[in-house]
Formats: C-alpha cells, sequence, structure tokens
C-alpha cells in the first residue's frame, strides 16, 4: 500500500500526457526517465530523507555486525564480528546485568495486551456512558476524564512512582485505610503477588496501573467519536423490535465503530510495545530487570553499559519483530487500506 | 477588558526587557573595571560539568562569578547533571570528541577514562610548589601510571549521619544499632534509614573481609564468606519491619531533612543541605557502627572527587580550564566549600580543626580503604548491586548471589579487555 502512495505523484502530475501507459510493463528507469520533473521536484525531500534516516540507518546496521563500543566513537574502525552480537542476545550472553532477551520479549508481549485490553475496555464504556442522551454535565466529565492525556507523560508517571512508595506512597495508605494489607513494596519486590502469574512482579501492576490511567482517554475519544456517526434511527428500530441494552450495544455499537477503533487499537499495540516513559520512570525495568521491555532494555545497552554494537543488533531485532506484529496485525485488519 | 489585559501585559514584558538590559549592561561595567587592558586577551569559554547541588552549587556559582570579575574575557558556563547520568553522558560525548573542558567526577573514573584517552594529564599546568599544598593521600590516589590524571577537590567518604534530637547514645556494634533503632520507630519516624547501595553498604563487605580484586585485577569477592555474612546482614537490616533498607537515596535524604529519620548513611556533599535543613546543632557526623560479627570497624571507600581535563580540549581551553580549576581548589574556595558544604577540603590551608562534622568523616576515613581507580572498578558496581538487590528481595540466597557476582564482574572485565585489545 506504500508503494503504491510512493509512485502517485508522478502518476497524478504525469496523468494527462500519457493516460494509457501501464507503468507496470516498463523498467524503473524508464519510469524515471519519462517522468523526470516529477522525480526534479522529489529529490530535495528524497535527499534530506536520505541524510536523516536512510544514512543512519545503515550505519546501524552495519554497527550491528561489529563490536563497536565507546572507544569507537572517537575512531570508528571496530572489527567485524559477523552474527555474535545477534547469537549473543538470543543466548542472553550480554555482559550487562539481568540480561534475558526472551523474559523480556514475552514480558513486552503480555504488557501490551493487558494494557491495550483495558484502554479499550475502559475507554468505550466511558465513550458510551458519555454519549447517553440528556446526560447532565456531559462536558465537564469529559474535560474530567481527557485530564490524564493532557498532562505530560513523565509527570504523571513520576507522581504515581512516588504514589506506590513502600511507607508515604498514598497506594499504601489507602490500603491500610482500609484495613487491607499495606506496606507492599510495590517497586522493589520482586516476587508475583498473583503465583500462577509468577513472571509478573508487584511493579507490573503499578506499571499497568499507570499506563492504564495514562492511556484510556485516547480509546475514549475515538470511541465517542465514532459514536457520533452512528445513526440513532438504528437504536430506535432496534428498540421496536425489542431489543435489549445489551443486545443494542454488542449488534449495533461495537460493530459500527469497530472500523474507527481498529486503526487506534493498532496504534495502541504499537505505542504500549514501546511505553518507554512509563516503565523507566516508574520501576526503571526493575526490580532485577523483571519489568524491563524491549526499548528499555535497548536504551541500558547504550547507557550505562555503552555496548553500541550490541545495541543496534538489538534494534534490529525489535525493528523485525515490530514488522512482524504489524504485518499480522494488518492482515487481520486491513486497517491502513480503509485508512488511505 | 482584554485590551487591558493586553496593555498590562505588554507593560510587564517590556518592564522585564528594561530591567534583563540594565543589568546586563550593568554586569558589563562591574566586570570591565578590574581588567588590566595589559592582560585583554582573547574571550574564551570554559564548560564545566558537574553533579552538585544546593549547597555545593551555590559555592559553584559564586566561585564562577568571582573568577569572571577578575578575568573579563572568560566565561564560564556549568552544567548540573544527574550522577547516575553524568559518567555516561561524558564519556559519551568525550569519546565523540566533544564534551566539556572540565569534569568533575570521582577518582573510580579516571582509570577508565585514561584508557579511553577521554582525559589529560595535568602535569604540565602543576608544579611540586603548588602540590605541597595539597594532601598527599589526594594527590596519590589521582596519579595513575605516574601521571597525575586530576586535581582532587575534596576527599569523601561515607559515614553515620545523626538527629541529635533522637540519637542520644551512639551505638557501638551493628546489633546494638539495630536495637536502637526499632526502639526510635514510631509513626513516621524511623531510627535508621540504611541506603542499601553497594557505595554505602561497601563498608560492611570490608569489615566481613570480602576483598574486590586479586594481583592480576580479577574480581574475588566471593573468595572467604566475607561477601555472604555482608549480604545476611543487610537481609537482617532489610526484614526488620521498623527498619528502612532500600536502594533510594532521595528518601533517606528528604526524610532526614524532614527530621523523619534519626540515623541515616551519607558522605560529606550532602550535609550542607542538611544543617541548612535542621540546624548546626542538630546533625552530628560519626563512624558507622562496627560490624558485630566480625567485630572490625566499618570500611567505606575513601575517595576524592576531582576535576578533570577534558582530552579533546585544545591548548588554549586546557590552559584557562587549568587556571580555574587552580583558582577552584586555591584556599579561598576550598575554604567556602568546606564551610558551606562541609566538604572536605585537599587543600591543606583549609583550617578544618573546629568543626565537629567534619572531624565525624575524618574519624571514619581512618577505617577507610582507598577507592581502586583501575579501569576494572567499573565492572564491580551493577554486579554488586544485583547481588545486593536479588539478597534482599529474596530471590537468591546470599551464596550463591556473591557467586554470580564475581561471575558478572569477570565477565564485564574480560570483554573490555577483549575489546580494547581488538
Amino acid at each position: 500500500m506504500k508503494g503504491n502512495f510512493k509512485v502517485s505523484l508522478p502518476f497524478l502530475l504525469m496523468k494527462v500526457e500519457d493516460k494509457v501507459v501501464n507503468y507496470s510493463d516498463i523498467g524503473l528507469w524508464e519510469q524515471i526517465r519519462r517522468n523526470k520533473l516529477a522525480y526534479r521536484y522529489i529529490l530535495p525531500a528524497a535527499i534530506v530523507m536520505a541524510i536523516v534516516t536512510a544514512y543512519p540507518i545503515i550505519y546501524q546496521v552495519w554497527m550491528a555486525f561489529t563490536n563497536f563500543t565507546v572507544v569507537n566513537l572517537k575512531n570508528p574502525h571496530p572489527a567485524f564480528v559477523g552474527l555474535k552480537n545477534f547469537i549473543d542476545i538470543l543466548k542472553n550472553n550480554v555482559p550487562l546485568e539481568n540480561f534475558n532477551f526472551w523474559r523480556t520479549l514475552t514480558f513486552d508481549v503480555i504488557w501490551t495486551f493487558i494494557n491495550v485490553f483495558f484502554h479499550v475496555t475502559i475507554g468505550i464504556s466511558l465513550a458510551v456512558a458519555l454519549n447517553t442522551p440528556r446526560f447532565a454535565a456531559k462536558r465537564f466529565y469529559r474535560s474530567l476524564l481527557i485530564i490524564p492525556w493532557a498532562v505530560p507523560a513523565y509527570i504523571t508517571a513520576l507522581i504515581w512512582k512516588n504514589m506506590f512508595d513502600t511507607q508515604f506512597g498514598a497506594v499504601n495508605l489507602l490500603l491500610a485505610k482500609l484495613g487491607l494489607p499495606h506496606n507492599i513494596a510495590w517497586l522493589t519486590n520482586p516476587n508475583p503477588p498473583i503465583h500462577f502469574l509468577s513472571i509478573l512482579p508487584y511493579s507490573f501492576y503499578a506499571c499497568l496501573i499507570t499506563n492504564v490511567w495514562l492511556g484510556f482517554p485516547f480509546m475514549m475519544v475515538v470511541a465517542s467519536g465514532a459514536l457520533q456517526s452512528v445513526p440513532k434511527e438504528l437504536y430506535e428500530a432496534a428498540r421496536i423490535d425489542g431489543a435489549t441494552e445489551r443486545q443494542q450495544f454488542f449488534e449495533i455499537t461495537l460493530p459500527l465503530i469497530r472500523f474507527a477503533m481498529t486503526p487506534a487499537i493498532m496504534l495502541g499495540l504499537i505505542w504500549t510495545f514501546n511505553q518507554f516513559n512509563v516503565i523507566y520512570l516508574v520501576s526503571g525495568g526493575g526490580p532485577l530487570g523483571e519489568t524491563e521491555i524491549l526499548v528499555t532494555q535497548a536504551y541500558k545497552l547504550v547507557n550505562p553499559a555503552g555496548l553500541f554494537g550490541v545495541a543496534s543488533a538489538f534494534g534490529l531485532i525489535v525493528f523485525v519483530i515490530l514488522l512482524f506484529i504489524t504485518l499480522v496485525t494488518n492482515r487481520v485488519s486491513k486497517a491502513t487500506e480503509s485508512v488511505i | 477588558m482584554s485590551s487591558r489585559q493586553n496593555a498590562v501585559k505588554k507593560i510587564v514584558v517590556l518592564a522585564t526587557v528594561v530591567m534583563m538590559l540594565v543589568s546586563v549592561s550593568l554586569t558589563g561595567c562591574g566586570t570591565k573595571k578590574p581588567a588590566k587592558p595589559a592582560e585583554q586577551a582573547k574571550p574564551i569559554t570554559i564548560t564545566i560539568w558537574h553533579s552538585w547541588s544546593g549547597a555545593e552549587l551555590d559555592v559553584l556559582n559564586d566561585a564562577i562569578s568571582k573568577y569572571t570579575a577578575a578575568h573579563s574575557n572568560v566565561t564560564i558556563n556549568q552544567l548540573q547533571v544527574p550522577f547516575d547520568q553524568l559518567k555516561n553522558k561524558f564519556q559519551t560525548s568525550a569519546a565523540a570528541g566533544e564534551g566539556p573542558d572540565i569534569l568533575v567526577g570521582p577518582a573510580d573514573w579516571i582509570g577508565a577514562f585514561t584508557k579511553a584517552n577521554l582525559i589529560a594529564p595535568i602535569d604540565p599546568y602543576v608544579d611540586s610548589d603548588f602540590l605541597s599544598h595539597y594532601v598527599k593521600g589526594a594527590v596519590g590516589q589521582v596519579t595513575l601510571n605516574g601521571k597525575m590524571m586530576a586535581m582532587p577537590e575534596s576527599t569523601e567518604c561515607v559515614a553515620m549521619v545523626y538527629n541529635k534530637d533522637l540519637v542520644k547514645n551512639l551505638p557501638k556494634d551493628t546489633d546494638s544499632m539495630i536495637t536502637l533503632a526499632d526502639s526510635l520507630q514510631t509513626g513516621d519516624t524511623y531510627g535508621l534509614v540504611y541506603n542499601t547501595g553497594f557505595y554505602f553498604t561497601a563498608g560492611y563487605f570490608f569489615a566481613a573481609g570480602m576483598k574486590l580484586f586479586d594481583a592480576n585485577n580479577n574480581s574475588i569477592v566471593s573468595q572467604g564468606d566475607g561477601g555472604v555474612k555482608a549480604l545476611n546482614f543487610l537481609k537482617k537490616l532489610s526484614d526488620d519491619p521498623k527498619i528502612i533498607a532500600a536502594n533510594d537515596y532521595g528518601k533517606a535524604d528528604s526524610m532526614f531533612k524532614e527530621g523523619k529519620a534519626a540515623m541515616i548513611i551519607n558522605g560529606p556533599w550532602a550535609v550542607g543541605d542538611y544543617v541548612k535543613a535542621l540546624g548546626a546543632d542538630k546533625v552530628g557526623v560519626a563512624p558507622m557502627p562496627s560490624f558485630s560479627v566480625t567485630g572490625k570497624p566499618f570500611a567505606p571507600f575513601v575517595n576524592t572527587k576531582d576535576f578533570m581535563i577534558n582530552a579533546n580540549s585544545d591548548d588554549a581551553h586546557k590552559k584557562a580550564a587549568m587556571d580555574f580549576v587552580k583558582f577552584m581548589t586555591g584556599k579561598e574556595i576550598e575554604q567556602e566549600f568546606f564551610e558551606k558544604a562541609k566538604h572536605i577540603p585537599s587543600n591543606v590551608d583549609v583550617d578544618t580543626s573546629s568543626d565537629p562534622i567534619v572531624n565525624g568523616f575524618l574519624e571514619q576515613m581512618k577505617n577507610g580503604v582507598p577507592m581502586p581507580i583501575i579501569s576494572e572498578m567499573g565492572a564491580v558496581w551493577d554486579p554488586m548491586q544485583t547481588a545486593i538487590d536479588s539478597v534482599l528481595a529474596g530471590k537468591a540466597t546470599p551464596e550463591d548471589a556473591i557467586k554470580t557476582a564475581q561471575d558478572a564482574i569477570n565477565k564485564k572485565i574480560q570483554s573490555t579487555r577483549n575489546s580494547s585489545k581488538k
């Protein structure tokens, strides 16, 4: 789909001249020769893109196959090591504390899906509630619910981090007031509170609460936008046919907002998969690296470890994973097609 | 309504601009006077990166304004970087051929920076007459392979900082410290808020008999049972619900300032702010209690905080930077650092005899071990921290944790040796 978009500009420009040419029949060079003017228009942007995007990417791919470390920043002649960096990562053989690629990957996937599940369910529920006709103070509630989104994410994250403090945090104080078990070391206890979910320590739940708080307003906004476009007549007809509220929601509302929600969910998946702010600021990947996700791990490979070569290889692996997820969700949802 | 608001806004903006212009021109006048026309050197800008805050930062700013008043051609830009970011920030930018002219950091960075050729020796700028004003041990610590790689500003170690209102009798050993801490805990107030960072706990590891390196600079932390004994002790602290033992500097720091912590462990750099917050008569410093298991005294790392010169700076900048460093380590500014920020000066001309706080640290230093500055030291911190964290969390036995730490340290050392060999 992206490929189509790329050739569409010269195509539009040249349309008038040769309407009947089928571009798939002729070679690339011939295409360029015929549409010289169009390529000249693109050239400045292409040069800038080559410098700021393509060059760093190619450089990173090269670094991934070398033992590039801090020393090589001044003297960029690291030794070529072939696939060693990739093998080391997959075998967890990296000189960095608590590095475990497979655990991090599994955790990241679980983290992403649980988060997006809560974002979407809470977001849609609130949107439906706010969409109730003759609901008083609708605007007030809408603005109130957008606040988590309006506050910069890192400030929210730092506030939540303090709220999860063992002795003085608001969360434990509230639990104590309610007579529930308190003195929970949310951010430092590496043991799982739920035994069969052994990969998820307390700090996972702390990060989850923070990120759900941050993430639902976006889904709510998208959903309420979509709800506006659902024709009221459908509900009237349903009521006449005797459909319950529940049936109306599942048979009318959900199918009709699905097309608006799918691209938002895809975005949500990718954002959450790479949610650096919350993880880095709330749990810092700890305790003992148990809540590390791929991007925070990549960051730590550079700072403090200074393993630029390994970090590049790690980046490429993350890229392949994200590409795979995108292709699958794309195939399932056909989301990008409906957008373009 | 809105037009009036706009008018008010305009006036405010205008007034601010005028004030800024006036102040700029006034400071201009001020700086021009002392400069002698003969010394009208080329304008030069020196950058300094540090992690000083609070009272320390006040002294630095004061020193900069004093220095630039006397040297009108010099502009000094200071940048505060959080301590846990500073090493990497400097390492990355200096390795790329950039970075500040002056870096303020602890001596244990010297080994790695020298190996990577990031800092320049300062021998050409100092002579023996100048160095005779400085503590021998401090100068010795910054000397690597016969070259002086940094200029010591102050000497540091950690000791017990206590609130005199809450602690009447100092505990002699760790057992009595725990008893005392338990008895002091009421409500929000804790008897002991212990920082479990390796830098802060190292004193008990050494008191328990642990050694860091063998003769070939390979790690031997799991030899003997020193590491295990110390880890067991830390576990005991953290399991005690009446004691806070966490790797959380900010928490201990703010609790002490609020008077909610009776005893904490910290270094001279922080005490200036504690005196400001609680008053000089309430802040006490004493050696940490000795380790009950072995009966040996707490033996913290003793290291200097130093000025290092970036190897990338050209000769003119190096010279100007060293001139500023000499001013900073001169008697006037060192005296100020000592009085306001409780730094323990490396300059012997500063009179510190009367200060009980500094005496507390000096007393602790007698039992200290000098921080190794070899580059291998950089590999020790994270694995040792992981050992402490995993034992406190109940994820590993002390025996396994210290063994894992030694393996991790040696693996790190090996990987840097390989990469520098090429």
